[in-house]
């Protein structure tokens, strides 16, 4: 059971080296990838969009973006009270 | 808190800054200012406007102006997240139901009669549209002609805001019921907005607490008309190329810019009770109250 045992360690180590060794020749061997000057083959890709300023109002002080989501962003007023507000809202 | 009215973009502006009144002049002045210019650039009633010009180069590419770059890709932008109900290329069908010209002057004259147009299924779809960026251009397909009466007007009182906001901690500008608030006003925990009925515009439905941030109305009772005998209004339901046949009233939206607020608050009139919530389920920080025929509200 012994020398069974040192059989199959030999051969799984060869096996490895054996395995090993022809795939670096295979990579060895195989084509290089394009270089950068070998435009030829390659696919042009425009240049990015610059974004709009759409973005250009997203700081601290606009709007809502710190809220989570399912956070209320509104209730209404419980108590009646005389004062009206001073901003309404019904369309234009 | 000061506060300054005036009348552009054929409806009420009020423009509130808390803050030193002698400081807040330059705000107000500043602010003022670029609504005019603003409305200069994104009316369809003036043929000097920017808008006309891209309308009338339809099919060729048009060297835009960066604000104009700006609103008509957040245009294409609300186009898709609304799933096409937000569609700023229904202007043939808004003229052809007698909105071709400004609101107060079809207040004093009255509308022409219904016209033969194009309908919605021969027009090519605002996603068309192609924006160059680096160019600064703007090509609109042949033939299409865009009305940015759905999203302009809140971005203008974003953009007024925004000025007024260098002079002020808290301001608002409120354009026709698009408004955008920035910080609270001294002691309070939120800006207050009286919501008008939409059966009885000179009284109050409920008045909603908010945070910084942009709050819309869109209603049906407001830019309304008759033509030929048949009820009109401002809504067209870019499906039908009609005035949509919805069982809301008013939508009010609150969200994080008044663009946005504008263009669902628009989106979710057209859509109505049964829709709505195929509209809004992607977007998590609009909250919206809607007004039926019977005055019941519905929040969402």
């Amino acid at each position: 059971v012994k020398g069974l045992k040192n059989a199959l360690r030999v051969w799984i180590t060869l096996v490895s080296i054996v395995g090993f060794a022809a795939s670096w020749m295979t990579l060895a061997h195989s084509r290089k990838p394009l270089q950068p000057q070998q435009t030829t083959n390659a696919v042009s890709l425009e240049p990015l969009p610059a974004l709009p300023p759409i973005g250009s109002f997203d700081n601290g002080n606009f709007g809502v973006q710190g809220l989570g989501q399912g956070q209320q962003l509104f209730s209404r007023r419980s108590q009646r009270s005389n004062s009206m507000p001073l901003f309404s809202t019904g369309g234009s | 808190m000061e506060s300054v009215r005036f009348r552009a973009m054929n409806t009420d502006i009020l423009l509130a800054a808390e803050g030193q009144p002698d400081q807040l002049m330059e705000g107000f002045d500043r602010a003022r200012q670029f609504i005019v210019d603003s409305e200069a650039r994104f009316t369809r009633f003036s043929e000097d406007s920017e808008l006309s010009s891209l309308n009338r180069s339809s099919g060729a590419w048009f060297r835009a102006s960066p604000d104009m770059i700006s609103v008509i890709s957040i245009a294409l932008s609300c186009f898709k997240k609304t799933q096409g109900l937000f569609d700023p290329s229904i202007l043939p069908d808004l003229q052809r139901a007698g909105y071709d010209r400004s609101m107060d002057l079809i207040r004093t004259e009255g509308v022409l009669p219904a016209m033969k147009g194009t309908t919605v299924r021969e027009r090519v779809a605002f996603n068309e549209v192609k924006v160059d960026f680096s160019e600064g251009m703007i090509q609109i397909p042949a033939g299409m002609m865009i009305d940015l009466g759905g999203i302009a007007k809140g971005w203008i009182a974003e953009g007024a805001a925004r000025i007024l906001s260098s002079y002020s901690p808290a301001c608002g500008v409120n354009a026709g019921g698009d408004m955008f608030l920035v910080g609270l006003p001294a002691g309070e925990m939120s800006w207050q907005v009286s919501v008008e009925d939409p059966r009885n515009l000179q009284a109050p439905l409920t008045v909603l607490e908010v945070g910084p941030g942009a709050v819309t109305t869109s209603s049906i009772t407001k830019r309304a008309w008759k033509q030929g005998g048949q009820m009109r209004h401002h809504l067209i339901d870019p499906r039908s190329g009609e005035p949509a046949a919805t069982d809301w009233l008013s939508v009010t939206v609150i969200a994080p810019h008044a663009y946005l607020a504008e263009v669902y608050a628009k989106a979710l009139l057209i859509a109505g009770s049964r829709e709505a919530g195929q509209i809004v389920c992607a977007e998590d920080h609009i909250a919206y109250l809607a007004v039926d025929q019977d005055g019941n509200i519905q929040e969402g």
